[in-house]
C-alpha cells in the first residue's frame, strides 16, 4: 500500500481558510491566503461574518459610539450600522475578487451573520489551512496584540493557523521550529525553504532571538503556544514574521 | 694728432694673476646677493619689520635670476624662524554652510585628524553594539511594554468596570460602544436590544445613565493616550542620551584630556558630543535621512595646512598667482546632477601655506591673471584669508555656498618684477605703496676691480657649484669676467645678471664635458660665447652679405665728397649687431637751411632730428659767426627703410655736409660714430663694441683689413671690449681705432687735410653761396625761393 496516496487525496481537498472583515489586517492576510491557495492548487474559502453582537450593540436607545483615536462619541444608528456592516461585505468581496482575478482559483465567499469564532469553527476542517489577520476590529485598543478572534482561534481551530501580519511581508526562509515534529505539508509552503530548530523554550529569549528576523516563518504547537502566552500574553503580536500554529497531535 | 688706441686699451683682459686658486672648487661659496648691497639691506629691513604694509617689491630684470636670489636670502632667513602652526576647517554644527576654522600648533593638526579618525571608527562600532545589546534592547522594551500596558490598562479598566456594571464594551470599526450584560445567558453575552426594551423602565435608565458615564470616562481615557505617547517618546530619548553616554563618553573624554590646552578642539569635540546626542535617531532608524556616515564625516576636520614636516617659516613660490591659487577654492562633488560641496573640501591656497612665512609671487603674474591683483591687496589690507570664488567675491553668483569663517594672516608678501612695473604700479595704483612699502632695487652692474674680481670668482664658483657643474679653472674664471665685462659694455664694469652667467657657465660645461675636461677652461667659456653668437648671427650674416654683394652700396676704399660710413647698432631679442650705413650731404647756394630728408619723410625720430638741428647750428656759428649762413644742405641715410634714431651718428653727419661744402673727399675706409653738441665737442654714444666689430666684419668680408678705422668719442675708450680678431688687427696696425673729442679732428682724419686748410676751403664755397644769392635776388625779385628764404632768415 502506497503511503502517499491517502495524503495525496487529503491535499486535493485542502482549503485555504480567510477570515475576512475589511480591515487592513484582514485584506492583507487575503492576499497572503490567496498566494498559498495559488500556491497549493487549495480552494480558497473567504468567510465573511456578519457580528451579531455588533448588529445589536446599535440598537440600544443610548448607543453612542466613542471614536478609537479621537475620543469623541458619536450616535450609533441600527441603520447606519447595518449599512457599515452592507459596505464592509462589498470591500470584502471586491478585495476577494480583485486578490483571485486571473488566478483561475476554486474559490467562495461564505457570509453569515452570528459570531465570529463560532462560525469560523463550524467552517474549519482538520485539513483546512486558516490565514487570520493579527488583528480585527481590536487593533485600536492600543499597542500591538492579537485581536480577540484571532486568540480564540489559534487556541481552539482543529486546523493549521497562519498569523499573516501586515507591517512585515512574508519572505522565503527558514521554518523556526522548538520542536520536533514538523508537518510535511509546511515545509512546502512558499515561505519556507528550510528547517531551522530553535533551542529557546522561554518568551524573551525567542523574542530576542526573532528581532531582527525578516524573512521565513515560526511554527508553534498548540502546548508550545499556550505556554509562550501563558508567559507574555502579547508575545505573538511582536514576532516579525508569520507565525504558524499546528493543533496537537490527536 | 690723433693717435690710434692701443690694444690693451680697446680690451681690458683678465690675467687671473690676483687669483690665489687653480680651480674654483677650491673657494667657499658666495652669497648671491653679493654686490646688491642695497637690495640686501632692503631684504634684511623688510622681512624683520613686522608692522603691516611692509611688504617688499624686488626690481630686477628676469636675467638678474631674481627669483633664485630672493628664494635663496628667504630660505636662509627662514630657517631660523619659528615654524607655523596648522590650520585646519571643523564643521560648523549650527550653521553648516559656515565652517570654522582652527588654529593648532605645528603637527598637532595631523594627529587630531588621526584621533578623529580612530574616534570615529570607534564610535562607528561601539554605537550600533550599544543599541544591540541586550541592556538596551530590554530596557527599551520594558519601557514599550510599560507603556503599551498603561494605554491597555486605560482601556481594560473601563472594561473591567463596565462589566462590574454589567455592561460590555464592544469593539466597532471605528472605535467601542456600549452595550448591557445578558443577565440570563451565561459568560460575556451581550443582551439583546428586544431585552433591554423589556426591561423595568427604572433598570433602563439605570443602564443609560451608566454608560453615559462610561462613555464619558472612555473619551477621557483615550484623550490621554497621545499624553502617554509622548511620555513614551521622552522616556526613550532619555534612555537613548543614557545609553549614548556610555559609549562616546570614555573616548571624547581621553580626547578632552590631551587637548585641554586648545581650545578650538575642546569646543569641536563638545560640539560632537551634541551632535551625536541630538541625532540619536541616526543610529537607530533602519533608513534614517541623515546617513551615521554623513553625522561622523562632521566629526572629523579638514586640515588645510600640515606644517608638522615644516623647518623654519615656510617659503612658497606660488608660480601661478590666480585669485583660486592665492586664497584657496571650494570644490565640489556631483551628486544626482547638483553640485553639492562641504567643508572637508575647502582646499588651502599660497596664501594659506605661506602663512607665517615669505610668498613669493610674479609681479607680471599677478597682474594678468584675473582679479588676483585685487585678492591680493584686499587680503593683506584685511590681514585675513577669505576663501571664496571669484564669482562669489564680485557677487556674481547667488547660489548656496561655503562662507569659510576667515583664517588670520601673517605673510610677507614678495613681489618680484620688472622695474617698469614698479613705477606703473606707484603711478596708477594708489594702494600700491601702503601695502609694498619696502623697494629692493637689484644692481645691473658691478665695479670691476681687483678686490670684486676675487669675490666675483667665488660668485661663479658658487653659481657653477649650485647648478652642479664642473668647477671652472683660473683661466676659465678670467674669460667669464671678460665676457661679463662685454655684456656691461664696460671695462670698469661686470654684469650683476646672473641667469645670463649662469647660461654661459652651462653652455661652456657643455663645451668642457664633449672634450672630456675635468674643469671649464677658457677655450671653453670662448667656444660658448662663439657659439652664442653664431645661433643668433643669421640675420647680421644677410644683412653684412647684401653689404658685400653691393645691394646696400658701402665703400670702403678711396675718397668721395659728402658721403662717410656712420655707424648702426640693431638688436634683436638679446642680440645686438653693428653695421655701416652710408650718410650722403649736398650743399648748394640758399637761404641757411639744412634738410634732414629722414624727417621730412618722417622716418627720424625725435633724438635724431634734435641731433640734426644742432648740426645745423654748429655749423652756422662755426663757419658764418657773424653773416648769414647763404647754404642749402641735405642729409640722408641711404637705402634706410627702417627710420633713424638716436644723435649717434652727428659726427659722421657735420663731416659729411663740410665735405660736400668744401667739396673735399672723406676716406671711404673710415667709420665714425659720435654725437655733437653745439660747440662740436663730441660725446658718448652706446653699442661702441658692435658698431666697431660690425665695420670690422663688412671690411673683412671684402677681402684684407687694412688702413681702415673707426673714429669713435674718447669719453667711450672705457666701454670697449672688442673681439679677438678685431684686437689682433689692432695689435698689428692693420685696423685703427681713433678717439676723437671734437668734430675738427674727425674732418682732419677723414680728409687727410690739416685743419686751416679746410677752414678756407668751406669759406670759399660759402662765399661763392652769398654770391650766387645775392645775385639771383638782384637780378630777379620774383625767384619766389630765394626771396622766400631770405624773408624766413631775416626773421
Amino acid at each position: 500500500m502506497n503511503v502517499d496516496a491517502p495524503l495525496r487525496r487529503r491535499r486535493s481537498d485542502i482549503r485555504v481558510l480567510a477570515l475576512l472583515d475589511a480591515s487592513r489586517h484582514s485584506l492583507a492576510a487575503l492576499q497572503a491566503a490567496v498566494e498559498l491557495a495559488a500556491q497549493r492548487r487549495a480552494e480558497l474559502v473567504a468567510l465573511y461574518v456578519e457580528d451579531q453582537d455588533l448588529v445589536h450593540s446599535a440598537q440600544f436607545p443610548f448607543s453612542r459610539e466613542v471614536g478609537a483615536r479621537s475620543g469623541l462619541a458619536r450616535p450609533l444608528s441600527p441603520a447606519q450600522m447595518e449599512a457599515t456592516l452592507a459596505r464592509q461585505l462589498q470591500r470584502a468581496t471586491l478585495a476577494l475578487e480583485a486578490a483571485v482575478a486571473g488566478r483561475g482559483l476554486a474559490h467562495s465567499l461564505q457570509v453569515s451573520r452570528g459570531r465570529v469564532v463560532n462560525a469560523a469553527l463550524a467552517l474549519a476542517g482538520p485539513g483546512d489551512l486558516l490565514v487570520l489577520g493579527k488583528a480585527g476590529l481590536s487593533a485600536h485598543c492600543g499597542g500591538a496584540r492579537l485581536g480577540s478572534n484571532c486568540r480564540a482561534l489559534i487556541l481552539q481551530a482543529p486546523c493549521t493557523v497562519l498569523i499573516h501580519d501586515e507591517r512585515h511581508p512574508p519572505r522565503k526562509g527558514p521554518l523556526r521550529v522548538l520542536s520536533e515534529p514538523v508537518p510535511e505539508e509546511l515545509l512546502a509552503l512558499p515561505l519556507c525553504d528550510r528547517v531551522e530548530r530553535l533551542h529557546l523554550h522561554d518568551a524573551l529569549s525567542l523574542e530576542h532571538n526573532l528581532a531582527h528576523a525578516r524573512s521565513g516563518a515560526l511554527l508553534l504547537h498548540r502546548a508550545e503556544l499556550r505556554q509562550l502566552v501563558g508567559e507574555d500574553p502579547d508575545l505573538l503580536a511582536r514576532i516579525p514574521v508569520p507565525v504558524i500554529v499546528v493543533p496537537d497531535p490527536r | 694728432m690723433v693717435e690710434p688706441l692701443a690694444p690693451e686699451q680697446v680690451y681690458r683682459a683678465c690675467s687671473g694673476e690676483g687669483f690665489d686658486f687653480e680651480a674654483t672648487s677650491e673657494l667657499e661659496p658666495l652669497d648671491l646677493l653679493y654686490g646688491h648691497d642695497r637690495a640686501r639691506d632692503a631684504l634684511n629691513f623688510g622681512t624683520a619689520i613686522r608692522s603691516d604694509g611692509f611688504n617688499l617689491y624686488v626690481l630686477g630684470d628676469p636675467g638678474h635670476g631674481r627669483h633664485e636670489l630672493v628664494a635663496q636670502f628667504l630660505e636662509a632667513r627662514a630657517r631660523k624662524e619659528a615654524s607655523p602652526g596648522d590650520w585646519a576647517y571643523r564643521y560648523n554644527f549650527d550653521e553648516p554652510s559656515r565652517p570654522f576654522h582652527l588654529a593648532l600648533p605645528a603637527g598637532l593638526g595631523r594627529q587630531l585628524h588621526t584621533d578623529l579618525g580612530q574616534l570615529v571608527d570607534e564610535l562607528k562600532t561601539a554605537i550600533p553594539a550599544l543599541f544591540e545589546s541586550e541592556e538596551y534592547q530590554n530596557r527599551l522594551q520594558e519601557m514599550n511594554q510599560a507603556m503599551g500596558d498603561r494605554q491597555r490598562d486605560a482601556i481594560e479598566a473601563i472594561r473591567r468596570e463596565a462589566r462590574e456594571q454589567d455592561i460590555l464594551l464592544v469593539s466597532t470599526p471605528n472605535g467601542f460602544t456600549f452595550a448591557p450584560v445578558d443577565d440570563k445567558a451565561d459568560g460575556d453575552s451581550m443582551m439583546s436590544p428586544e431585552a433591554f426594551r423589556a426591561l423595568p423602565r427604572e433598570d433602563r435608565e439605570r443602564i443609560e445613565g451608566t454608560v453615559d458615564i462610561l462613555q464619558r470616562k472612555l473619551t477621557q481615557a483615550i484623550r490621554q493616550m497621545p499624553l502617554l505617547a509622548r511620555e513614551l517618546r521622552h522616556q526613550v530619548d532619555a534612555l537613548n542620551a543614557e545609553m549614548l553616554q556610555t559609549a562616546i563618553g570614555a573616548p571624547l573624554a581621553e580626547l578632552e584630556e590631551r587637548y585641554r590646552e586648545q581650545a578650538g578642539v575642546l569646543a569641536h569635540l563638545q560640539a560632537c558630543r551634541e551632535a551625536m546626542l541630538s541625532h540619536v535617531n541616526v543610529f537607530l532608524a533602519e533608513s534614517p535621512e541623515v546617513s551615521p556616515e554623513a553625522v561622523f564625516s562632521r566629526f572629523q576636520i579638514n586640515l588645510l595646512v600640515d606644517n608638522s614636516d615644516c623647518t623654519g617659516a615656510p617659503v612658497i613660490y606660488q608660480d601661478l598667482p590666480s585669485h583660486q591659487h592665492l586664497v584657496g577654492r571650494t570644490e565640489h562633488h556631483v551628486h544626482n546632477g547638483t553640485l553639492v560641496t562641504d567643508f572637508s573640501l575647502i582646499r588651502a591656497g599660497a596664501l594659506h601655506r605661506a602663512n607665517g612665512g615669505y610668498l613669493l609671487i610674479d609681479v607680471r603674474g599677478v597682474l594678468t591673471q584675473p582679479g588676483a591683483w585685487e585678492t591680493l591687496k584686499r587680503v593683506l589690507r584685511a590681514g585675513e584669508i577669505r576663501t571664496e570664488s571669484l564669482e562669489q567675491a564680485y557677487g556674481l553668483i547667488s547660489t548656496v555656498s561655503l562662507e569659510p569663517e576667515p583664517i588670520p594672516l601673517d605673510v610677507k608678501v614678495v613681489l618680484l618684477g620688472e622695474r617698469l612695473f614698479y613705477y606703473l604700479l606707484c603711478e596708477h595704483d594708489p594702494e600700491f605703496l601702503e601695502l609694498f612699502k619696502v623697494q629692493a632695487d637689484l644692481e645691473d652692474e658691478l665695479a670691476r676691480d681687483p678686490a670684486n674680481q676675487a669675490l666675483y670668482a667665488r660668485m661663479i664658483g658658487t653659481l657653477a657649484r649650485n647648478a652642479g657643474l664642473l668647477p671652472l679653472g683660473r683661466d676659465g674664471v678670467a674669460a667669464v669676467i671678460e665676457r661679463a665685462s662685454r655684456l656691461a659694455d664696460d671695462q670698469r664694469k661686470l654684469t650683476a645678471r646672473q641667469r645670463e652667467l649662469r647660461d654661459l657657465l652651462l653652455e661652456a660645461q657643455h663645451w668642457a664635458s664633449e672634450s672630456g675636461a675635468s674643469v671649464i677652461g677658457r677655450e671653453h667659456v670662448e667656444q660658448a660665447v662663439t657659439q652664442q653668437l653664431w645661433r643668433a648671427s643669421r640675420l647680421r650674416e644677410r644683412s653684412h652679405e647684401m653689404i658685400h654683394r653691393g645691394t646696400v652700396m658701402i665703400d670702403t676704399a678711396g675718397s668721395v665728397v659728402g658721403q662717410v660710413n656712420g655707424l648702426s647698432v640693431l638688436t634683436l631679442g638679446d642680440f645686438a649687431f653693428g653695421q655701416p650705413s652710408r650718410i650722403t650731404a649736398t650743399a648748394r647756394p640758399g637761404g641757411g637751411q639744412l634738410v634732414d630728408i629722414e624727417r621730412e619723410a618722417r622716418m627720424g625720430g625725435r633724438i635724431h632730428s634734435k641731433a640734426v638741428l644742432i648740426i645745423g647750428r654748429y655749423l652756422a656759428n662755426r663757419y658764418a659767426p657773424d653773416v648769414p649762413l647763404s647754404l642749402s644742405a641735405s642729409l640722408v641715410f641711404e637705402q634706410s627703410y627702417g627710420g633713424v634714431e638716436g644723435d649717434s651718428a652727428s659726427v659722421a653727419e657735420i663731416c659729411a655736409l663740410v665735405s660736400a661744402i668744401a667739396r673735399v673727399g672723406l676716406d671711404q675706409s673710415f667709420a665714425v660714430t659720435g654725437s655733437v653738441n653745439q660747440r662740436g665737442e663730441v660725446q658718448a654714444v652706446g653699442g661702441v663694441n658692435e658698431k666697431i666689430e660690425g665695420f670690422f666684419d663688412v671690411c673683412r668680408a671684402r677681402g684684407e683689413v687694412s688702413g681702415h678705422a673707426v673714429l669713435l668719442p674718447a669719453s667711450n675708450v672705457e666701454h670697449l671690449m672688442l673681439k679677438g680678431e678685431v684686437r689682433e688687427a689692432v695689435a698689428d696696425g692693420r685696423f685703427r681705432i681713433y678717439p676723437i673729442r671734437h668734430v675738427d679732428e674727425a674732418l682732419t682724419l677723414l680728409t687727410g687735410t690739416d685743419g686751416a686748410e679746410l677752414e678756407r676751403l668751406v669759406a670759399e664755397r660759402l662765399a661763392l653761396f652769398a654770391a650766387a644769392v645775392k645775385a639771383a635776388r638782384a637780378d630777379d625779385d620774383s625767384d619766389q625761393e630765394y626771396s622766400q628764404e631770405d624773408d624766413e632768415h631775416e626773421r
